[in-house]
């Protein structure tokens, strides 16, 4: 998705292991809680990001938003793409428009034009996010350590998008395909999340998930 | 006498010995043991000394609610105090010593505090602050800090890791016996996301210890196989070894999962030692079982004298046998069930006690089929033995324990019932009522802890909610299951109904009807009540409880901080109920008038490292940094922190001390030209139709009038009128401005424009997009930044094209910026903005572009020094809340013609317009080299009425300035302005004086560093 150029993955997920109790036996000798399999973290190139605030939900800006990038307003907490453009709601009145790396400033003119006379406002925030991809069968344990969102694959799954928290830096992710997350952190940070999310990825994970 | 059966023990496994150290000694014990029952199985029945009296104290429970035997385990770094030996699995290797004695547990000096006991009554440590005033200080603080305090933290850092973990479930399931397991089973057929937690290693509470069957199965087949069964299903998580701790709004529960360790001194790199689960659940489904009471009589307290469950819980799972000759006193009939246990284990049951004069039932005919001796209408007197069980005497229940009859015993085991554990339905608001039939408080299930949507969202079942025959539970387990998944939303869909997980029938072996006595005997004389114990650790006893009623500490929840029942580290688990029940008694009420005391979360008491998770070390906190900062480190960087930042205070060159390089950055800056990096201020960009009126309410001046391609300062007051930022504000189109904010302030600023037109003038077209972390700033200030900036790009950066206060967008060193003439210093000077992923490219061209010129980078605190040097303020120094702009002299920054703005109405207030108000001047100290400490005080030399000095002002700023070859500060007088040259003292430390002339705060005239 939108040139992040992502590594080849696994296709789908991963079948998770189950977390036995160690006084039960294993019908299947499935292992207690996982080790470490596999999860990795690593930073990739930052796409072009696009602040669009406005009335989102509202048939003017969205059939703007619409005929410039040519895509729907999506859903609260939901991301769309198309053809290496992707929206991702951030508030009732705030989208997070990612382009291919460089491609903000076309985009921007673009918006600009179709939005000309609307109450909108538009800011290339390209530089001011760093993003992680987090790959691997345990990459939705890994950041349920430090992140309040229900990272279940019934909860969440490609589509979906949150900005939250992680450790105790805001952040936002989001599942490119079934196998990794994309999280974006402010640039002030980076070095902090990345640090955590290499010590989240050492030794066991619950198994839980 | 305790000892190890020679059979028995379902939870051991006699084939895998483990050695371990007790107090040095070195033990032996098996796989499955607890410290505790590897202790009793060594007949070390004495395992720690209690708080107050230093009484010698034995194993009382097999579980979390263990008073007692509190010990310190490991040693060295990875030590912990404090935890319950009942719950401490044994590990080859294990190093346990008990605590709270010196020299040792066998003789402990502190033990002569029980000789003293009557001077060491409830309440002591309050009547200590009274009187003598003088004693406090030096006689009691000192004897209590020391005696005080159970286990030793460790010193060293914690080689083992902990961390967090995120998990959202429909219902939560606390406990997994039967109760536990069969709602579990019936929320998920019901389509549920079920977690189910079990506090010890195996699951099934007590049911497998008192001997109850289910479906015709022994209740630990029928366990295995229900826990297998769910442990499998996609729908359910089952995890052993994890508390829950504590339950909170909206179904917010934390839980601290124990991951057992291969040996005990060893840190596991590969997995967390314990991991702290951070649970929103939907519904939590309650079946945490109950606990049993003491009884409370004379000598209850002595080694040897436990529970009547838990000598039971020893026996059949640990194989444990606690003596040769038992005395079993009871007001129930569940310690039947220990007593056959007992006999059928092979040991000597020396008499039953029973306080009812008529109890009959299957328990009672089942202990006189296999001879035991039951004695009705009895009970102990007195515990003979100090150190461990001698033998008791026996007395009529009802008598006042005069006469009696020596029973010789080494052990005595008691029941006084059994309180539901009903601490998770009270931590977040959750009501009991006291159900007198079954002797205990209960879950009032009309007013149970309500969610989000004021449903309840904790349901109770089984022993927690007063269940306590196994019969009745199946039932109520199913029934509590579905609604549990129905109220998280589950509604009516069928599952499958495993018939593994949900049992027709459960039978118990024993019913239990307590006959309440909360002091046996019950006509106790004195010598027996004062030896009677109610709380173990705290050393609360009956007499305690009677003498604060009598001195009028009458509410529970007074007596409860009067006497320090139950407020230990056990929480009063065993004693709360014994103790409302006396106090009710002394006061001749019933129970239900009384009440109780509210449970608070943690259930147990919980690690530092399980809290604090991954957080500490680098992850201690974020620390945020600029795209500059690998340079700035590589280049000597002196940091310090400004707010979550890191900012270089100077740049430290070999050898230099901070000091010299401030004072070299200074003067490269005011004589050449400097480097700032100003990444961390605030950049907010504000737009829409009616930004320039939102901006006129937000800070004293009028920002509307403000023409595009120019700057002014502004300054943000909150409501109250006082100072919380200021910064430079410049208009980059007809709607649209771009607000400078401190670099602490850029989001709570943000925050704050975003609450004003989200809650208040939500009608206003206006946008804000906080851009701080999209661009860097960068400063070059000095007599040669005008040569720099030539040199970076064609921008006309004369006088004439660019204004003290213009901005321009342009090109520099091939990037777009933004360029802003603005000075903080006084000195010409420019700052550039622009794309973050530039900005270390940017510092190096500018850097190589101003070498020849003597380009120097400067930190923070030469920037500091030289703002100080032309009198202006600083946001956090100069200001502290309680501040406004005219303070400090600012009126010509604060518009009197507006209408409105924050602040404005309070600053018309009487007390903001006071004439004495302290207000800011500069302050020249009489000896030019005197610096003045930062936050002195000046005084006048009066005095106030309570002999405090009255204090006139304060020293706000202070530097040594190299540019002026002085000292110079600023500060806040009272009258300050109107007392130039006044020459004030402040009084600094080991009586000296500083004696500083009033001035004006501007050190650095008008002519000097005037290019700005």
């Amino acid at each position: 998705m939108t040139g992040l150029e992502p590594e080849p993955v696994p296709e789908g997920e991963v079948p998770r292991q189950r977390f036995v109790p160690e006084s039960l036996p294993a019908p299947d000798g499935g292992p207690g809680t996982k080790p470490n399999s596999g999860t990795s973290v690593m930073r990739v190139a930052t796409p072009g990001m696009i602040t669009l605030r406005g009335r989102i939900r509202s048939e003017p800006i969205a059939s703007a938003v619409r005929k410039a990038i040519g895509i729907d307003i999506p859903e609260p907490r939901r991301i769309l793409s198309v053809d290496g453009r992707s929206l991702a709601w951030m508030s009732p009145d705030e989208l997070l428009i990612l382009t291919p790396l460089g491609g903000s400033g076309s985009t921007i003119a673009a918006l600009s034009s179709a939005l000309e006379g609307q109450y909108a406002l538009l800011a290339d925030v390209s530089d001011a996010r760093l993003c992680f991809r987090i790959a691997g069968p345990s990459s939705r344990e890994l950041i349920a350590k430090g992140c309040p969102v229900d990272l279940s694959p019934e909860a969440f799954s490609p589509g979906d998008f949150r900005r939250s928290r992680l450790g105790q830096v805001p952040v936002a992710l989001w599942m490119p395909d079934p196998g990794q997350f994309m999280l974006l952190c402010f640039r002030s940070v980076s070095d902090f999340v990345e640090h955590w999310l290499q010590n989240a990825a050492q030794g066991e994970f619950s198994g839980y998930l | 006498m305790s000892r190890r059966l020679s059979e028995g023990g379902r939870l051991i496994d006699r084939e895998v010995p483990l050695g371990f150290l007790w107090n040095n000694r070195r033990l032996t014990g098996f796989r499955g043991d607890t410290l505790a029952s590897a202790l009793l199985a060594n007949d070390q029945q004495l395992a720690g000394r209690s708080f107050k009296y230093h009484r010698p104290r034995g194993i009382v429970t097999a579980g979390p609610e263990e008073p007692n035997a509190l010990v310190q385990l490991g040693h060295g770094a990875s030590s912990e105090p404090n935890l319950r030996a009942t719950t401490v699995e044994l590990a080859d290797g294990l190093r346990a010593t008990s605590q709270n004695h010196w020299p040792s547990l066998e003789f402990d000096i502190g033990a002569a505090t029980g000789y003293l006991a009557p001077l060491f009554a409830a309440g002591f440590y309050y009547k200590t602050f009274m009187w003598p005033r003088v004693a406090w200080k030096h006689v009691f603080e000192p004897l209590i800090r020391r005696s005080a305090g159970l286990g030793i933290p460790p010193t060293q850092p914690d080689p083992d890791h902990y961390e967090h973990y995120h998990a959202h479930v429909d219902v939560l399931v606390v406990g997994s016996g039967i109760a536990g397991l069969v709602a579990a089973g019936a929320a998920a057929d019901a389509g549920a996301r079920v977690l189910v937690l079990e506090q010890n290693p195996e699951f099934g509470g007590r049911a497998p210890v008192d001997g109850i069957t289910v479906d015709g199965l022994a209740a630990s087949e029928w366990i295995d196989d229900c826990v297998a069964d769910l442990a499998w299903r996609d729908l359910v998580r089952v995890r052993n070894r994890t508390t829950v701790l504590g339950v909170y709004d909206h179904g917010y529960v934390f839980a601290c999962e124990h991951r057992p360790r291969p040996n005990m001194d060893k840190s596991r790199a590969d997995a967390p030692r314990q991991r702290l689960w951070r649970i929103r659940a939907r519904q939590i489904v309650m079946a945490t079982g109950a606990i049993e009471r003491p009884l409370a009589f004379a000598g209850n307290d002595v080694p040897g004298v436990m529970l009547a469950s838990a000598a039971r819980d020893y026996a059949v799972n640990f194989g444990v046998g606690i003596g040769d000759r038992v005395v079993v006193v009871t007001n129930n009939d569940s310690a039947y069930l220990t007593a056959t246990a007992l006999a059928e284990a092979g040991i000597g049951i020396a008499g039953i006690l029973d306080i009812r004069e008529s109890p009959a039932g299957p328990a009672l005919d089942r202990a006189r089929a296999v001879g035991l001796d039951v004695r009705t209408g009895m009970s102990v007197a007195s515990v003979f033995g100090r150190r461990q069980v001698l033998g008791v005497s026996a007395t009529a229940s009802n008598g006042d324990g005069a006469r009696t009859e020596r029973i010789v015993a080494n052990a005595v085991v008691m029941s006084g019932g059994w309180s539901p554990s009903v601490h998770l339905w009270s931590h977040c608001g959750g009501k009991l009522a006291w159900d007198a039939n079954r002797g205990c408080f209960l879950p009032d299930a009309d007013r149970p802890p309500a969610g989000a949507d004021g449903v309840g969202m904790v349901i109770p079942v089984g022993a927690a909610n007063g269940t306590m025959d196994a019969s009745g539970i199946p039932d109520e387990a199913v029934r509590a299951g579905r609604e549990a998944a129905r109220r998280a939303g589950h509604r009516g869909r069928r599952g499958r109904q495993s018939s593994a997980s949900h049992p027709a029938q459960a039978e118990d072996a024993a019913e239990s009807q307590p006959e309440l006595a909360w002091m046996v005997p019950r006509q106790a004389k004195r010598s027996l009540r004062s030896r009677a114990f109610l709380d173990y650790q705290n050393d609360v006893k009956v007499t305690d409880i009677e003498l604060a009623v009598r001195e009028g500490f009458q509410s529970v929840e007074h007596a409860k901080r009067y006497t320090t029942l139950g407020m230990a580290t056990d929480q009063g688990k065993l004693s709360n109920v014994n103790g409302i029940g006396i106090l009710a008694t002394s006061m001749g009420q019933e129970i239900a008038g009384v009440g109780t005391t509210t449970f608070r979360p943690p259930y147990t008491p919980l690690t530092l490292g399980a809290i604090a998770g991954e957080a500490h070390g680098p992850l201690f906190k974020p620390v945020r940094k600029t795209p500059m900062d690998g340079w700035h480190d590589d280049h000597g960087a002196h940091w310090e922190p400004v707010a979550d930042w890191r900012r270089p205070y100077c740049y430290l060159r070999d050898g230099e001390t901070v000091k010299a390089a401030i004072n070299r950055e200074i003067l490269n800056t005011r004589r050449r030209v400097g480097l700032l990096d100003a990444s961390t201020l605030g950049k907010i960009l504000v737009s829409g139709p009616d930004s320039g009126r939102f901006l006129d309410m937000l800070y004293t001046g009028r920002m509307s009038t403000l023409r595009q391609g120019r700057c002014r300062y502004g300054l943000m007051c909150n409501e109250n009128g006082f100072l919380i930022d200021d910064g430079v504000i410049a208009r980059l189109g007809e709607e649209t401005f771009l607000c400078h904010t401190t670099s602490g302030g850029s989001d709570r600023i943000h925050a704050w424009m975003e609450e004003w037109l989200q809650t208040e003038w939500w009608t206003w077209k206006v946008w804000t997009v906080n851009l701080t972390e999209q661009f860097v700033q960068v400063g070059i200030v000095g007599p040669e930044a005008r040569t720099v900036m030539e040199r970076l790009g064609n921008i006309d950066v004369s006088d004439e094209a660019l204004r003290f206060m213009d901005h321009v967008d342009g090109e520099l060193a091939g990037f777009p910026v933004r360029l802003f003439r603005i000075s903080f210093s006084g000195e010409l000077s420019y700052e550039i903005q622009l794309p973050a992923a530039a900005g270390l490219e940017f510092w190096t061209q500018a850097l190589e572009a101003g070498a020849d010129l003597g380009i120097q980078p400067y930190g923070t605190e030469a920037l500091h020094v030289m703002r100080a040097e032309k009198g202006f303020i600083m946001i956090g120094d100069e200001t502290d809340g309680t501040v406004t702009p005219q303070d400090l002299g600012l009126d010509w920054a604060v518009s009197r013609l507006k209408s409105d703005y924050l602040g404005k109405r309070a600053q018309a207030r009487s007390y903001l317009n006071a004439p004495d108000r302290w207000r800011l001047v500069g302050l020249a100290t009489e000896d030019p080299n005197a610096v003045l400490p930062d936050g002195a005080y000046a005084t006048d030399g009066s005095r106030q009425q309570d002999g405090g000095k009255t204090m006139i002002g304060r020293v706000t700023s202070s530097y040594w300035s190299p540019t002026i070859n002085r000292s110079i500060a600023l500060g806040l007088v009272e009258r300050g302005p109107d007392r130039m040259g006044e020459v004030i003292g402040f009084p600094v430390e080991s009586g000296r004086t500083i004696r500083a002339k009033i001035v004006d705060p501007v050190f650095l005239g008008q002519d000097a560093g005037a290019n700005a």
